[in-house]
């Protein structure tokens, strides 16, 4: 990569404490939601996290965006530290970085009309106020295929679809360089999946925007990614161009999430074989020696036990953490097929 | 209400739509729409608004003032009609009676040497206000009898200390007079110097009575004037001793009702009562504003920061909870004067602590929302995050404690004010509905004869607590978010 990526996370670390005690708390532990995290995303791309339920997804989005302050570790966004700065020049910081929010319910409030939804980023930092104010919503209405005389309605009078577009239209507001799309679709149905991430795509080659776009599936996010991270349990397991991870995964976990996907064609998706990971998705609250993945892996080794695999490129741009992988990918019969 | 359904076509936007706007309706409306179907909570609604507007407006539809003491009617009942001194009948008195025109039984009172005896035959409207004012010495009796019953005998009866005239041989108060003293008299029924004034009000018991009221007098005096009260205008006449007039008063007198009857002072029942809940959900109003205005910024604020800053501020709330609030209101009211504001005060700082907890409950709730986070990335501080997403939200909660508190304030109140603690503004005492009770309570009677007194502030005030819990029940379930779109 010749140019200076716009965001780069470095070793990000959230732990959140746990603490017990009624009157006089202590600290009995952690649960790592996000622990030892690297990745970049480059100005203009889109870069697809994935991961299962719990491996710290949501939290990776909010300790960029400082909903959650990070216990560790560096967010290089646009040249600044995220991580470094104070409650101000954050709030300074997020003209430029943005997100939409997983759930299109919980993330409007009741309250609020439209205009007052989508107004509220043009207030808090003055830079529309009265009629000006009700033309640039409009616009933006209008930019995400809703219509501006639905401007005075509240947002249970919307779909599920409609409210993300709301939630979109509010994230474009202050014209960021980047938004952080936490799940934008999983709450909604398939049919209207499809309609959001095309609107997000619209959106991108018309404004340029840069995306992180999260989901715990990688069937969502191979439609609009350019490259996609695998995300386990607070790490990233895998970084790859986007069609490269579909068709040569380089790691335990990638491939068996993919053989999760159902292929189109039922010739193949019978011959094919479904990996079951064996075991329960682990919780986060343990330090880890090995490879977090030990327990479930198929493939695992001797040295997975005690020794931290790192992320190391094993192709051109395609980078894996993992003992038993190489330029080939997994040894035949590793996943136990 | 046109919605668009999940069935709507994803991002087809009708080109006719334009950009004029269409209305959306908010949740306040959605729940006031289901608050209509809610019979109860409805009726509870407009009795709390007629009872509200009653009280604000007790000076345009209070038929009496609540104070004004006409101590000569005394305790009576409802509905009953009363001739009062402002009565604007003329007199006409009559002319010197022959011997032969003086009725009988005045004939037989003539006997006696030693009174001369005034005597008016009350034709017709049987109650009727004169006034007499009377030369020379004191007045010996009043002798006041109904027809068909046996004379009164002047000597049962003390002028001067009793203000009600009784009939001794049945102990009934058939009707009332009163002889102001000279004192406290008002300037116009003074009769100037060396005069006395006798103010007689007779109260009507039913359409048939007629009485006979007889006025003794000794010495030389002379009545100088019989006349309307209230004016030295108007017929009048000089008698000497001995002679006997019959005084036929003639035409309607003014007459009035007092519908939920009169106290024991003769203060009206009716007047007292909405005066007295002016001042009842005036504190109870008022004292909730105080809980309002600090319990919900003081919750919501705790909630927001959580943690230490939470701990702390909740350990002040329940410190404040444990102490005895009723001694803590009694305290101030005795250490700080009885006055109005200081109950507002007292009684608002004690409700305050639970719209403190309650909001802060549901701040704890809705900060983990998305939408605060959503707000938060899009520039809200701390204070909008506070006012535009997380009290608005709260509104819901906080209207049905409100409307909860008012009556609970109301009847902290009023049990201060039966235990004898009213307030006053002005020097004068403020009498809630509480205080009429307690009125009401004492002045009841062995057999309850005054059942009146205590009944219309009960009632009063229950109906007024039930319209408001009902319609706090009917808002909490109105605003009930799984409720939201149900009929
Ligand atoms: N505020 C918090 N306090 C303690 N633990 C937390 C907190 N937020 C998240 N966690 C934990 O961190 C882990 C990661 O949570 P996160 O929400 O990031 O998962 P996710 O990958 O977004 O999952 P999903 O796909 O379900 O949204 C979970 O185990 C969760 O329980
Ligand atoms: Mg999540």
């Amino acid at each position: 990569m010749s140019e200076q990526p716009l965001l780069s996370v470095e070793d990000l670390e959230v732990h959140f404490p746990i603490e017990r005690g009624l009157l006089f708390k202590r600290q009995v532990g952690a649960v790592r939601a996000v622990d030892g995290l690297n990745f970049t995303v480059n100005a203009g791309e889109t870069l697809g996290l994935v991961g299962e339920s719990g491996c710290g997804k949501s939290t990776t989005a909010r300790a960029i965006i400082r909903l959650e302050d990070p216990t560790g570790g560096r967010v290089m966004f646009d040249g600044r530290d995220l991580a470094d700065l104070s409650r101000t020049e954050m709030r300074e910081a997020r003209q430029d970085l943005q997100m939409i929010f997983q759930d299109p319910y919980a993330s409007l409030n009741p309250r609020m009309t439209v205009l007052n939804l989508i107004g509220e980023p043009f207030r808090n930092y003055g830079i529309a106020s009265g009629s000006e104010l009700t033309e640039r919503v409009c616009d933006l209405l209008e930019v995400v295929g809703l219509s501006a005389s639905w401007r005075n309605r509240y947002p249970h009078e919307f779909s599920g679809g409609q409210r993300q577009r709301i939630g979109v239209a509010r994230a474009l507001a202050l014209e960021p360089k980047m938004i952080l799309c936490d799940e934008p679709v999983s709450a909604l149905d398939v049919s209207i999946q499809a309609q959001v991430i095309n609107l997000l795509q619209d959106l991108q080659n018309k404004l340029g925007l840069t995306y992180l776009f999260i989901a715990h599936d990688l069937a969502v996010v191979r439609h609009i990614s350019d490259r996609v991270a695998v995300m386990y349990l607070g790490r990233i397991v895998e970084v790859a161009p986007a069609n490269e991870i579909y068709t040569k995964p380089l790691h335990p976990y990638s491939v068996a999430l993919l053989s999760a996907i159902p292929i189109p064609d039922p010739k193949l998706q019978r011959a094919r074989k479904r990996i079951a990971l064996e075991g329960e998705i682990p919780t986060p609250t343990m330090a880890y020696k090995g490879c977090r993945f030990v327990d479930r892996c198929p493939a695992r080794i001797a040295r997975c036990h005690d020794e931290d695999p790192p992320l190391v490129e094993h192709r051109p741009d395609h980078f894996a953490a993992c003992w038993v992988t190489g330029e080939d990918g997994l040894p035949a019969g590793a996943m136990g097929v | 209400m046109e919605r668009p359904s999940n069935r709507t076509p994803e991002g087809i936007v009708a080109a006719s739509h334009g950009r004029r706007a269409l209305q959306g309706e908010s949740l306040s409306q959605d729940a006031w729409r289901r608050l209509k179907k809610n019979k109860m909570a409805m009726a509870g609604f407009w009795i709390s608004v007629v009872m509200s507007l009653s009280a604000l407006l007790a000076d345009v539809i209070s038929p009496y003032s609540p104070e004004e003491q006409q101590r000569w009617l005394g305790a009576l009942p409802p509905l009953t009609e009363v001739l009062s001194l402002r009565n604007e009948m003329r007199f006409t008195v009559g002319e010197r009676p022959t011997e032969s025109e003086v009725p009988q039984a005045c004939a037989d009172a003539l006997g006696d040497e030693e009174s001369h005896e005034l005597l008016f035959e009350v034709q017709d409207e049987a109650i009727t206000p004169v006034r007499l004012v009377l030369d020379g010495d004191t007045v010996e009796s009043i002798d006041l009898r109904p027809p068909g019953r046996g004379v009164v005998r002047p000597d049962a009866l003390d002028v001067e200390e009793q203000d009600f005239l009784r009939i001794p041989d049945t102990g009934e108060r058939v009707a009332v007079a009163r002889i102001a003293k000279r004192d406290a008299a008002p300037d116009v029924l003074r009769g100037g110097e060396g005069r006395r004034v006798a103010v007689l009000e007779l109260v009507r018991r039913s359409p048939e009575d007629r009485y006979r009221l007889t006025v003794g007098f000794s010495g030389d005096g002379t009545v100088s004037a019989i006349d309307r009260a209230g004016t030295d205008a108007g017929p009048s006449l000089t008698l000497k001793p001995g002679y006997v007039v019959d005084v036929v008063l003639d035409g309607n007198p003014l007459r009035h009702t007092h519908i939920l009857g009169t106290d024991q002072e003769g203060r009206d029942s009716l007047s007292r009562l909405i005066y007295g809940g002016r001042i009842s959900l005036l504190v109870g109003l008022t004292a909730t504003l105080v809980s309002l205005l600090v319990g919900v910024l003081y919750g919501a604020f705790s909630g927001y920061m959580g943690g230490r800053i939470d701990g702390m501020m909740m350990r002040i709330v329940d410190v404040l909870y444990a102490i005895p609030y009723l001694f803590l209101v009694i305290l101030l009211l005795v250490a700080f004067g009885r006055s109005i504001i200081i109950l507002f005060v007292a009684l608002g700082l004690v409700q305050w602590l639970t719209m403190a907890r309650i909001v802060r409950g549901q701040v704890l709730g809705l900060k983990e929302k998305e939408f605060v986070d959503a707000a938060v990335t899009v520039g809200a501080g701390w204070w909008q995050v506070l006012t535009r997403h997380l009290i608005p939200n709260t509104l819901g909660v906080v209207v049905v404690y409100t409307t909860l508190t008012v009556p609970q304030v109301i009847l902290q109140e009023s049990f201060l004010a039966f235990i004898g603690l009213t307030v006053e503004m002005d020097g004068r005492p403020l009498e809630s509905w509480g205080a009429l009770v307690n009125y009401g309570r004492e002045a009841l009677g062995a057999n309850g004869e005054f059942w009146w007194l205590l009944l219309w502030p009960s009632i009063a005030m229950s109906v007024t607590l039930f319209s408001l819990n009902f319609l706090g029940d009917g808002l909490r379930d109105a605003l009930d978010p799984q409720q939201r779109g149900r009929t």
